[in-house]
């Protein structure tokens, strides 16, 4: 599956947060691999530790980490070993930056937009002030926003237009790797779409990674050629999306297709019974186990691997195990 | 729809909200949150009221529920007039209607059991006496809204309950009165996709079963379709749109709906390879918006006409009612 083409590669991450009532596995077993312009949506259920892995990869973390372990690989490099220093000067907002959730209502009021954009590059390049501003006045402009907004604090502008300058800000260091999560949770329905035109748009124009974290089954259909399914803290499906929209294997990757009420067929929507598991004490076997309509004893005593089922298209469950 | 069996009407409603610009300046302006709806429903129909934030759908939900007081038009409920109800008519009201908002893990006291949220009205509206029926009632209303077994979620508090749970707590609340019409804004947008679905069935079920009135307030297009009969397109405080639900999705002509049906997100691979044609820009502030048609600035249709002039509902087919100029020949007059 590695290949020498992959810009990212992820092995075998686990990130475990300690609470006072116990060792949270929020992240287990995550291993994955990206190449140049590939978009991977990674979806999941709240609290399935998909915008965890967002922070793991850019190191954005809280300080109650009880483990935080194994490989990323960029370019080559296992960024794991880097210091805090190291990784803060070269990696984080120049190789991969990130859009957070709700990004828009994080902007500093008393500073304005433009200055807000600009700053990494004072910080990370060292540039002159008024040379950031005017990078970062030409960058909004291509976010489709009046250049004059620049000038403007974040109250004075809209939920939309403050998104856009979010995104402005990831992409003014030009890293190769953009994490977008929910980029559009917070925002209706048309300036979402707006906003993912524009994605789509820079993508392009800029050859953008995208690892992008979402809820949204149909929203993820928008941006992601590969689509990784997260359920308590642990991968079940990584594929193209051609395949995985048309064709899922997991029993839980089907569930949340089939959860997706559609304005194009007359298919019902259908829910999965029961609720996902506490992390602190993740059921034992498949974590899916109890909820899953094909379970059998097997897959509440022994914890399936990733099977190999097709070509790029690996699932963890015992239904594609052992030959079957 | 004939007036057998009709709930609610509403006559051309306002809401609009005073506000001061400047201390002590006397000059008021308004925001035209609610601007002229009228709508009739019959017992035991869903409407959904479909619009972006600052449309005005969540004011409506609460203006016919009268926790807010009109400022123009007429509510009609079961014949009743309750448009300026006050104290004990209005507390009749209360009883009557019944609300389930959008965030679960803010609507109960947190040092309340499920069980002291769910008696809460009836020590309020005193509708029981003893403390058996209240628990009785308490148990049935669990019951209905299936957290069972009953006892088991009854001494909980909320904070040992998941988003799902609570909405369901929050629905057996609102229909512990036995009310006739329920305004649920938003009830499903905090879940995940598919608890959505299982609180939206669960809202279905008791609807058909309690033949209740259920105002069902969304962004979420994609939704309606199976939980609704009637569907409300909403923007910038107008209705631009009315019509059964199934009708809107099949035949929507506003090109306001046309813009929201292409907007919302489908699960398709190929989606990726193409851009969406949606309309740039935003909806307008509603203190001064545009006095003529309030989606014309947006409009990829629009023509001098709808510049100048606000446009009356047409009824452009049989119950398919539209704001819009385009519509304005194919009226049968």
């Amino acid at each position: 599956m590695s290949s020498s083409k992959s810009v990212l590669s992820v092995r075998d991450l686990k990130l475990y947060y300690r609470t006072r009532k116990g060792v949270v596995k929020a992240l287990e077993e995550i291993s994955f691999d990206l190449e140049k312009e590939d978009t991977l949506a990674v979806v999941g259920e709240s609290g399935c530790g998909k915008s965890t892995l967002a922070r793991a990869l850019v190191r954005v973390l809280p300080r109650n980490i009880h483990t935080y372990e194994g490989k990323v690989i960029l370019e080559g490099r296992n960024v794991m070993e880097l210091n805090e220093e190291d990784f803060r000067r070269e990696i984080r907002w120049r190789k991969i930056s990130i859009v957070f959730q709700g990004a828009m209502n994080s902007f500093n009021p008393v500073y304005k937009v433009g200055y807000q954009v600009a700053e990494p590059l004072i910080i990370h390049d060292h540039l002159e002030k008024k040379e950031a501003l005017k990078r970062a006045r030409q960058l909004i402009e291509l976010m489709g926003m009046p250049g004059v907004f620049a000038d403007r604090y974040p109250f004075e502008l809209s939920g939309g237009m403050k998104q856009r300058a979010a995104i402005a800000m990831a992409l003014i260091t030009n890293p190769e790797i953009v994490i977008l999560d929910e980029p559009t949770s917070a925002l209706d329905v048309l300036t979402q779409a707006n906003i993912i035109n524009l994605l789509k748009k820079i993508k392009n124009e800029f050859k953008l990674t995208y690892i992008f974290i979402t809820h949204d089954l149909g929203l993820a259909s928008e941006l992601a050629n590969r689509v990784a399914v997260i359920y308590a803290g642990k991968m079940v499906e990584l594929s193209s999306a051609d395949i995985f929209y048309t064709q899922p294997k997991h029993p839980y990757s089907k569930g949340l297709l089939a959860s997706v009420p559609t304005l194009s067929t007359d298919r019902r929507p259908e829910f999965i019974t029961g609720v996902p598991p506490s992390l602190i004490d993740p059921p034992s076997g498949c974590r899916f186990h109890p909820r899953c309509r094909f379970a059998w004893e097997k897959c509440s005593s022994e914890e399936p691997a990733m099977f190999q089922v097709g070509k790029d298209h690996l699932v963890r469950c015992w239904l594609y195990g052992d030959g079957k | 729809m004939n007036s057998e069996g009709r709930l609610l009407e509403l006559e051309d409603l306002r809401k609009w909200f005073e506000i001061r610009r400047g201390f002590l300046s006397s000059k008021v302006s308004y925001v035209k949150a609610v601007d002229g709806v009228t709508f009739t429903l019959d017992e035991g129909m869903a409407v959904s009221l479909v619009g972006e934030s600052g449309s005005g759908k969540t004011t409506l939900g609460k203006t016919i529920i009268r926790l807010y007081e009109p400022n123009g038009g007429r509510i009609i409920f079961q014949d009743r007039d309750v448009t300026h109800l006050k104290a004990n008519d209005l507390k009749w009201y209360r009883r009557m209607t019944g609300l389930v908002q959008q965030d679960p893990f803010g609507a109960f006291a947190s040092h309340f059991t499920i069980f002291r949220s769910l008696e809460e009205p009836l020590l309020i509206h005193n509708t029981v006496k003893s403390k058996e029926e209240r628990a009785e009632k308490v148990f049935k209303a669990l019951e209905e809204v299936r957290l069972t077994p009953v006892e088991d979620f009854a001494y909980k508090y909320p904070h040992m309950l998941s988003g799902g749970q609570l909405q369901r707590v929050a629905i057996a609340r609102a229909i512990i009165l036995e009310p006739r019409l329920l305004v649920a804004d938003e009830p499903v947008s905090m879940l995940d996709a598919s608890v959505r679905i299982e609180i939206l069935t669960l809202l279905r079920r008791l609807q058909e079963r309690l033949r209740l009135g259920v105002i069902y307030i969304t962004h979420d297009l994609a939704t309606t379709r199976f939980f609704s009969e009637w569907a409300l397109i909403m923007y910038a405080g107008h209705v631009m749109e009315k019509a059964f639900t199934q009708e809107i999705l099949r035949n929507p002509l506003h090109p306001y709906t046309r813009a929201l049906l292409t907007a919302t997100p489908e699960p398709n691979p190929e989606n990726r390879n193409r851009f969406k044609q949606v309309p740039p820009g935003e909806p307008p502030a509603l203190i001064d918006p545009p006095k003529s048609c309030r989606f014309s600035p947006r409009c990829p249709r629009a023509f001098d006409k709808c510049f100048k002039e606000e446009p009356p509902e047409f009824e452009a087919a049989s119950g398919h009612w539209v704001k819009c100029w385009l519509y304005e020949r194919s009226e049968g007059k």
